[in-house]
């Protein structure tokens, strides 16, 4: 082969390396910015369209009059009309992103409006059926909110989806209470679905790291415990205004980061076809210099640069999570020195409120660290008595009044487990506390039994179907998350037990009710030495 | 970055339980007039709910006979204010009442003679 030959072999092999590296690199920019674009414009229609309809299911759920049901289908009309014409202003390539994709199949969906709508009049579709056929247009999988678009809202769309999905559930809520109101009597089929929305309601809401004002959330909460009254409407529009407007507030906030992040990949993009097309510049050029005395193509140097990565800020994360750690474990060392010497009962009370906060804020810190692989700074080397371990995972939770931990075998836990055992049972009995109604005592029970000692979490909510067992226990055992913001609480439950060889099982009780089980191996379990304070507690007292 | 890695162990990783848990306190009930002083006496005939802390249920069975609120907080050790918020929390509840006694000298002297023989 000539040296010619080789050069130009060299070339066109760069070339070509060039090319493979950056013509992806641009086309991946370009559908982002894109991307990006068309779910801004979406957007808007998008939930016009779901709020019509959420409207329209309630109207046809109640019965309304006949003039207010013909304006509201005009609007919905309306609203769908403005969503078909932005979505066939999308240009063709751009069909595959998910804003069109999503806000596509809510079209498809709705058109089923005039065949269902025809069952309304004629009295086919009423009460909870109605509602449901409605219910199947917004979000037939109950998986995927058709208003919030990943390309919109970047890393933040899995909490925007959830909070949206708590949105609607409160909507689907409202749409069957509005329903039964229309019934003669509401049966327990009823009651549990309605305990069964809004305990997924209160999970997404959690799973959104999102909170309704305080307010709201208790006027919610009371009118729900009444199932529906007059209180209920005030309730349901106050929180609905709410999430809507966190929701939109959430996407704005989301889009603005997530254009830093667009722009970080054009610069990318840049980077890749710059300094590729410099080096095969200068490449040609030196070919062309020393035409003769070239020997080999200096393949090494002039290779494209690989696109960069964000590796970088793993030990920086790590380092804050450390930061954090010690930060809040002062924290709470602090708010425990203030409440031993407060004599003000109300002052007390406020510091108990904020040290339960933070101990909740440690308990989110630890989860983190431990599903990314790490292990929290505070440890135990000495065993611990489990009735401890277990009263402070139910101390980690919102509601923790709500727990009984009166009936435990007394046993200790060894000393390792100790973090690992509280997180996991925290998330099982916030699970219970979610999903049980409002005011229902959580029970915590443990006993030896053949292979271990076993702790029972058991709630008086409406259980879990055979489809919801059956994917919980899938998610506990995979070692990777769930997407869509729904079971994270059990996927985390699932990686604590794993770090301790311990076994969880979930069942539906036999009164109703879930039953979370815990095994904890025999290795993990030692004897509790009986205390003296028992003998202390049968003095007489000084003072008769 | 690349700081050493702060851990705490055992005592050091603070009290498992925090107070606020072991109290129990959580509602902002009104808590007025459960000075240290008071004697606390069961109420007579009102179960003990099944949701209350260990600690609650430790107060409880002390309360059994009457018995200085300061006492059941030396038992049970848990410091003053945080105890009296915890039976205030009780005595709303309607699981015990509280008598007001006022320091007369002849309590003052048993109080004495009853520390004495600690």
């Amino acid at each position: 082969m000539s040296t010619r030959t080789k050069v130009i072999t060299g070339l066109a092999l760069l070339i070509a390396l060039w090319a493979a590296a950056a013509v992806p690199a641009l086309g991946e920019a370009r559908r982002v910015l894109s991307a990006r674009t068309t779910a801004t414009d979406l957007a808007g229609p998008a939930g016009a369209l779901v709020l019509a309809l959420e409207t329209e299911r309630r109207i046809a759920v109640a019965g309304d009059s006949a003039s207010e049901t013909a304006a509201q289908r005009v609007h919905t009309d309306h609203a769908r009309q403005e969503l078909a014409t932005a979505r066939d202003a999308v240009s063709g390539w751009l069909s595959g992103s998910d804003a069109t994709r999503q806000t596509g199949a809510l079209l498809d969906r709705t058109a089923r409006l005039t065949e269902i709508r025809g069952q309304v009049d004629g009295g086919q579709l009423r009460g909870v059926k109605a509602a449901d056929a409605y219910t199947a247009l917004i979000d037939p999988s109950g998986l995927e909110t058709p208003t919030v678009f990943a390309d919109q809202a970047g890393s933040r769309a899995a909490a925007l989806s959830a909070l949206s999905r708590a949105r609607e559930l409160l909507a689907e809520e409202d749409a069957l209470l509005a329903a039964f109101a229309t019934q003669d009597k509401i049966t327990d089929a009823d009651r549990v679905r309605l305990q069964n929305l809004a305990g997924a309601r209160r999970e997404l809401l959690s799973a959104a790291g999102a909170e309704l004002p305080i307010a709201a959330g208790t006027a919610l909460t009371a009118a729900e415990g009444a199932a529906g009254g007059p209180a209920w409407s005030t309730a349901y529009n106050t929180a609905n205004t709410a999430l809507w407007e966190q929701q939109t507030a959430g996407v704005t906030a989301a889009a603005g980061a997530g254009t830093n992040d667009a722009v970080l990949t054009v610069v990318r993009a840049g980077v890749v076809g710059g300094v590729g097309l410099i080096a095969v510049l200068a490449m040609l050029l030196l070919a062309w210099r020393s035409r003769t005395g070239l020997k080999r193509p200096r393949r090494q140097t002039s290779r494209p640069a690989a696109p960069a990565r964000l590796g970088g800020l793993d030990p920086l994360l790590r380092d804050l999570e450390r930061r954090n750690q010690g930060l809040v474990h002062r924290q709470l060392r602090l708010l425990d020195t203030l409440a031993r010497r407060e004599a003000d009962q109300d002052a007390l009370g406020d510091l108990f409120r904020a040290d339960h906060l933070a101990n909740r804020v440690r308990r989110n810190l630890e989860k983190a660290i431990t599903l990314t692989g790490g292990s929290p700074a505070r440890r135990w080397h000495q065993a611990v008595p489990l009735a401890e371990v277990v009263r402070a995972a139910a101390s980690e939770i919102s509601e923790y009044d709500r727990v009984s931990t009166a009936r435990l075998d007394p046993v200790t836990l060894a000393g390792p487990a100790v973090t690992d055992l509280m997180h996991l049972l925290a998330e099982l009995v916030e699970n219970a506390a979610t999903f049980a109604p409002a005011e229902t005592t959580v029970r915590v029970a443990g006993e030896h039994v053949a292979d271990g000692y076993r702790i029972t979490v058991t709630d008086v909510g409406p259980g879990m179907t055979a489809d919801d067992l059956a994917t919980a226990a899938r998610v506990m055992a995979e070692p990777e998350p769930p997407t869509g913001g729904t079971w994270w609480g059990l996927y985390a439950a699932g990686r604590f037990a794993a770090r301790h060889g311990i076994a969880v099982t979930l069942a539906n009780g036999f009164d109703g009710g879930l039953v979370a089980e815990v095994l904890v191996p025999t290795t993990l379990i030692g004897p509790l030495a009986g205390d003296n304070e028992t003998t202390l507690d049968d003095l007489e007292p000084v003072i008769g | 970055m690349g700081a050493t890695e702060e851990t705490w162990y055992d005592e050091d990783a603070g009290p498992i339980v925090r107070l606020y848990a072991r109290v129990g306190a959580r509602a902002a009930a009104q808590r007025d007039g459960l000075d240290l002083s008071v004697v606390l006496h069961r109420v007579p005939g009102v179960p003990e709910p099944d949701n209350l802390s260990p600690d609650q249920s430790r107060a409880l069975r002390l309360i059994r006979r009457p018995i200085a609120l300061s006492e059941v907080a030396a038992r049970l050790g848990l410091p003053l204010g945080p105890a009296r918020l915890m039976l205030a929390e009780l005595r709303d509840a309607g699981l015990l009442e509280a008598d007001r006694r006022d320091a007369s000298p002849d309590v003052l002297e048993r109080l004495l003679s009853g520390l004495n023989s600690l």
